[in-house]
């Protein structure tokens, strides 16, 4: 109970102001497509240079949490993910925004941020030990396949055909594959300077969700000037209520979230995919989900946020950063000096127990501004498609521009979406073919290395074949795509009958 | 069976298929052709997976074709090309500008450009434009003093800023 002694660091008014700031600010770039968690930590890292530890500690923690959840806001809002966790949000939340339930779903976004946050903090808090120890067992084999399990699930989920899910997350690989390979640094499929350097995921994220968004209002722009769609006001309190019986899709995103956040590399890009399949596959109403379920968002959000904290769990003990944002971290405690490891916590303490008692007082931080928030953000949903179109416009190119200060990024995100709005007129679906793209180094990099060291060993098949985890993963990767044909013949065969 | 009389070749579905099967082709080409099969290892999986996928596509498809009576075209199509041409448009010149006239200034002449094209017909009344300009401005304005002030994040300057 070490933690408990602590508290008393955070209480400071100078570190409740951190909080305040970290949060409003992590939620508010979280919400601008293109500025993920990772970058916006990444830009937050320089003004930490001159503070004590603790307190650059907690304005980071603050930052990461608030991105997290902040990334729904532009999901829910005007479906362009604010980073790619936030893709599985998109899927309902925007759904129930064109409803006119947008407050509604930004109320369930950040209650099931908060449960999933304060959860995935407790694991960090009194798991962290065996935790590191599951963190190790994951080889490339078991790398490889949980990209491929991702890749699958979002196929069967993302698209209205589990076909063309699969070939759009396939689509996606193949665009990850541009540029150099991971293990040899030869280039591929590099015809122009501007594809020297491949296909960033953010680059990817941006061109593939926001220039569809865009042109897509520009076809909707005209229709309707007083503006988009209706609002309803919804009350906090009455979100509240329902989201406390939704038990099933706050448990499943919990858990999910907190598994995933721990393994290393797979980071939270799958956390709420995963959950918000494994929530419509249990559901009694699958076909509800969508068209605007707030069990997707509830899911999604919960196992987005409950990754934050598992994530720190190798990072902290192993120096293994268990996502993108992790490992920004990673860099924030090197500059002041804590080394992670073993000795992180008995000789500085006091400094991981406060920052990560923080992490709980940011989520509380995150959960009232969020709410504050979505009670005034609902007038986004009244902009005229074309100012909304022209904002994403300039805020698409101004994100994919200063990931790497990249002009070759910008053109590289404007052919993407423009190929995007064409294949999403066929029925192909962007999120798959995102996660193709994030994935897709993951499913490379541990392919090549297994390959490796199965030719040294017993052959390769045999060692991306065998051991439980393996096992099971390829059985959760074949199961998934089997509900899916079936669940979609069934929904099929029932359209037919009615 | 499939029979080949039946075929809808008009449907979009198969179409898509055949679309499918195009680009699945030519990365399949791209991989194959070069002989560095070590390098190309991985991409060549993903091309053969892709070109399984897009054959059974092509099947599901020319089956379900058979079931459609009716050109399911759609005419509507061609408007709403027309209609995101101009935006199209705007899109590739301020991303070609960016670099050259600056980001903020390449920034405020896209957003300005899709607030006149697009919406309501309101060109020449005055007090429209000078509240087109007005939001281009301060929406340009907040991102600089947000981004270039405050989070000291640099965009290509050009010739204007």
């Amino acid at each position: 109970m070490d933690f408990l002694n602590y508290f008393g660091n955070v209480f400071t008014p100078y570190h409740l102001l951190l909080l305040f700031g970290g949060t409003t600010a992590g939620l508010i770039l979280g919400a601008l497509p293109g500025l993920s968690p990772t970058m916006a930590v990444a830009l937050v890292i320089p003004f930490t240079f001159h503070m004590e530890p603790a307190s650059g500690l907690i304005l980071l923690g603050a930052m990461y949490t608030a991105t997290v959840a902040g990334g729904a806001i532009s999901a829910i809002l005007v479906n362009v993910p604010g980073a790619p966790a936030n893709i599985a949000t998109a899927l309902d939340g925007h759904q129930m925004a064109r409803k006119g339930r947008a407050s509604e779903a930004l109320h369930y976004c950040f209650l099931s941020s908060f449960v999933g946050g304060i959860f995935g903090i407790l694991i960090l808090i009194f798991f962290t030990p065996p935790l590191a120890k599951l963190a190790l067992k994951f080889g490339p084999t078991e790398l490889f396949w949980i990209a491929i399990l991702g890749i699958t699930v979002i196929g069967t989920i993302g698209s209205k055909s589990v076909i063309k899910g699969l070939m759009a997350g396939l689509f996606g690989l193949a665009v990850s594959t541009i540029g150099d390979n991971p293990m040899l640094g030869e280039q591929r499929f590099v015809y122009s300077e501007h594809m020297e350097s491949g296909i960033h995921i953010v680059v990817a994220l941006i061109g593939l969700f926001a220039l569809p968004q865009i042109l897509t209002l520009l076809e909707e722009s005209g229709k309707s000037e007083a503006g988009m769609f209706a609002l309803s006001e919804a009350r906090w309190v009455t979100s509240l209520k329902y989201n406390v019986t939704r038990i099933k899709a706050l448990t499943m995103g919990s858990i999910i979230g907190a598994i995933v956040g721990v393994i290393p590399g797979a980071g939270g890009q799958i956390a709420g995919l995963v959950a918000y399949d494994q929530i419509k596959k249990t559901s009694k109403h699958p076909e509800k989900f969508g068209q605007g379920e707030p069990d997707g968002i509830i899911a999604a959000e919960s196992a987005n946020n409950a990754m934050v904290g598992p994530s720190l769990v190798p990072l902290l003990t192993l120096s293994i950063p268990g996502s993108p944002t992790a490992a920004v971290l990673l860099g924030g405690l090197l500059i002041h000096g804590l080394f992670p490891g073993p000795d992180l916590f008995t000789v500085h303490s006091e400094i991981i127990w406060t920052f990560i008692d923080s992490l709980i007082v940011a989520q509380v931080f995150m959960v009232v501004i969020g709410l504050f928030l979505s009670r005034h953000s609902g007038w986004i949903m009244k902009v005229p498609p074309h100012y909304m179109a022209a904002s994403i416009l300039v805020l698409a190119v101004f994100g994919t521009y200063s990931i790497q200060s990249s002009y070759s990024d910008v053109l590289l995100m404007g052919v993407l979406g423009v190929t995007m709005y064409f294949a999403s007129k066929l029925g192909f679906g962007p999120a798959p073919m995102v996660l193709g793209v994030i994935l897709g180094p993951i499913a490379e990099d541990n392919f090549l290395q297994g390959k490796l060291i199965g030719e040294a060993g017993d052959g390769v098949l045999d060692y991306f074949f065998s051991g439980p985890i393996n096992l099971t993963l390829i059985t959760a990767t074949l199961g998934s795509i089997g509900y899916s044909v079936y669940a979609s013949h069934k929904m099929k065969k029932r359209a037919m009958l009615k | 069976m499939i029979k080949l009389s039946a075929i809808n070749l008009k449907s979009p579905e198969l179409a898509t298929a055949f679309y499918s099967i195009i680009v699945a082709g030519l990365f399949s080409f791209l991989s194959f052709y070069d002989t560095d099969a070590e390098n190309y290892l991985f991409p060549r999986i993903i091309a053969i997976a892709l070109m399984g996928f897009s054959v059974i596509l092509l099947i599901i498809n020319l089956q379900a074709s058979q079931a459609l009576a009716k050109d399911s075209t759609d005419d509507n199509k061609g408007n709403q090309f027309f209609k995101i041409l101009p935006g199209l448009i705007i899109g590739i010149i301020y991303m070609a500008l960016m670099d050259i006239v600056g980001f903020y200034t390449s920034s405020f002449l896209a957003f300005l450009s899709f607030l006149l094209l697009y919406g309501k017909r309101e060109m020449l009344d005055p007090k429209a434009f000078v509240k087109k300009v007005t939001v281009s401005v301060g929406f340009v304005f907040v991102l600089y003093l947000l981004f270039w002030q405050g989070l000291y994040v640099r965009t290509p300057t050009g010739w204007l800023f």
